[in-house]
């Protein structure tokens, strides 16, 4: 998918969250680029805390896929993942406790209430 | 500065599938506009083809098989956007004076690639265009109170549209809001119901300068003024509201360029690849005010999504910008048939891709 950040697959593959970020303005870019869409400087991964907050969910009927979902918001970035725990509610702190690349090459990550 | 009419147009049957290559698809409604309208191939100057196919060299090919010798032939591929773009793109070449005549045309296949959106990894294994539209649907549901019976009615009121239009794919569904509400659920609050249907279609128009569209028709329909807008690519760019800034920034630069306001809009097609876009597109046009779209399904005041909609039509992804102005064309021209808006004379096009992440508004006229 994005060759230039092959590195943040190969962290995702282990189960670990990498986001890259800027080595002059500090900021974090997600999607993952090699540079910073911002000032245009170069990033550097590093790993995250994984914690954040749940800004928005809903539940989904379709089969083969978890059916709780949300848009977390993890220090500025926002990332789309399943959550799992009672109860899910808007504005909640929640933590990223799983993620990787499925059989079929797509990225997931997994939150739960912190 | 020189004025652009269009002053052919024509959009294909939308079909769940077919036999034909995206080629075929493509060059059927081309094929009439060349045949009904008295042209000779040198009149085309230039092609501008708009689809998400990942075939190679195709505006080139769709020339050869029309016999057109083009002095410009290139696609543009904006996912749902692509054939507005493709409009602005044949617009600008006329206008800098490149050529004087383009024949814009879109065409899609119902297993595009322009629904897989494989880049985003922002979303995880969520990555359909349902998912985002959910959290939109949902977000304007608690902020605003909308309700799923108001995205049901937008349901019910363009396939009720596209009864009278014989190029929908379903025009013969009949809804009521129960049915709606009642269809199978995908991903809350969206049901079966709320969702577009990706098909083959094909759609093209002819736009020309002022001077050639005066000798070639009495009766140009007129791109008053457009914006676009492109913001990101990815949703967890845009998902801060739950309402899309591209699509608004396209409405500002749209009005104050044609000059027109808002009240003025006689006909629209606004895109509602799921029920809850058309209330966004309501409060990002100014047609109302924002958190209020869900007031706005049943006005009278504008006639919206005429042919259908993309609920109605179906999406064919490349082709759908393009359907969407030959309905305001075709409105404008007073040629609407049994679907005509009596006395139409400003017409407003809404498109968008991915998420709301570019928006494109065109304003079309009779003078």
């Amino acid at each position: 998918v994005l060759i230039e950040v092959q590195e943040f697959f190969d962290y995702l593959r282990k189960g670990e969250f990498w986001v890259p970020t800027c080595i002059s303005c500090k900021k974090k870019v997600w999607p993952p680029y090699r540079h910073c869409s911002v000032c245009l400087s170069k990033t550097k991964l590093r790993k995250i805390k994984g914690k954040g907050t749940l800004v928005e969910w809903t539940t989904s009927h379709l089969k083969n896929i978890q059916n709780k979902f949300g848009i977390v918001d993890m220090s500025g970035i926002k990332v789309l993942g399943s959550i799992s725990g009672e109860p899910i509610t808007r504005g909640m702190r929640v933590r990223m406790t799983k993620c990787g690349i499925s059989d079929n090459g797509i990225p997931y990550y997994h939150f739960e209430p912190d | 500065m020189t004025k652009v009419g269009i002053v052919s147009s024509q959009t294909a049957k939308f079909r769940k599938s077919s036999n034909s290559s995206i080629f075929d698809l493509a060059c059927e409604p081309c094929i009439h506009i060349l045949k009904n309208n008295n042209l000779s191939k040198r009149d085309v100057e230039a092609i501008v083809f708009s689809s998400c196919s990942n075939e190679q060299y195709s505006s080139t090919i769709i020339s050869e098989m029309l016999g057109l010798k083009p002095r410009i032939s290139n696609r543009i591929d904006n996912l749902c956007n692509s054939g507005t773009n493709a409009i602005i793109s044949a617009f600008s070449y006329i206008i800098a004076g490149l050529c004087d005549s383009v024949l814009v045309v879109g065409a899609e296949k119902a297993n595009t690639m322009g629904s897989k959106l494989l880049w985003d990894v922002t979303r995880g294994s969520f990555n359909s265009p349902i998912h985002w539209a959910a959290i939109f649907a949902n977000a304007h549901m608690t902020r605003y109170g909308t309700t799923e019976e108001q995205m049901a009615m937008v349901a019910v009121k363009n396939y009720t549209n596209a009864k009278k239009n014989p190029k929908a794919l379903f025009g013969k569904k009949n809804i009521t809001v129960s049915d709606v509400m009642k269809s199978r659920k995908i991903i809350d609050p969206l049901k079966l119901l709320d969702c577009s249907y990706l098909c083959d279609g094909a759609s093209a128009l002819l736009l020309m300068s002022e001077e050639r569209a005066k000798k070639f028709t009495d009766s140009p329909i007129w791109i008053k003024g457009f914006g676009q807008q492109t913001s990101a690519a990815s949703f967890s760019r845009v998902i801060d509201q739950p309402s899309m800034d591209a699509a608004k920034l396209a409405a500002r630069d749209a009005f104050n360029m044609s000059k027109i306001n808002s009240l003025s809009i006689d006909v629209a097609e606004v895109h509602d690849a799921f029920t809850i876009l058309e209330i966004l597109a309501y409060e990002d046009l100014g047609f109302i005010e924002e958190g209020k779209g869900g007031n706005f399904v049943n006005q009278d005041r504008i006639a919206i999504n005429t042919r259908g909609g993309i609920l109605g039509c179906g999406h064919s992804v490349g082709a759908t910008g393009i359907a969407q102005t030959t309905e305001i064309v075709s409105q404008l021209s007073q040629k609407a048939g049994g679907r005509q808006v009596k006395g139409c004379k400003t017409g407003l096009v809404h498109n968008l891709a991915a998420a709301g992440t570019s928006a494109t508004v065109i304003i079309l006229g009779v003078d």
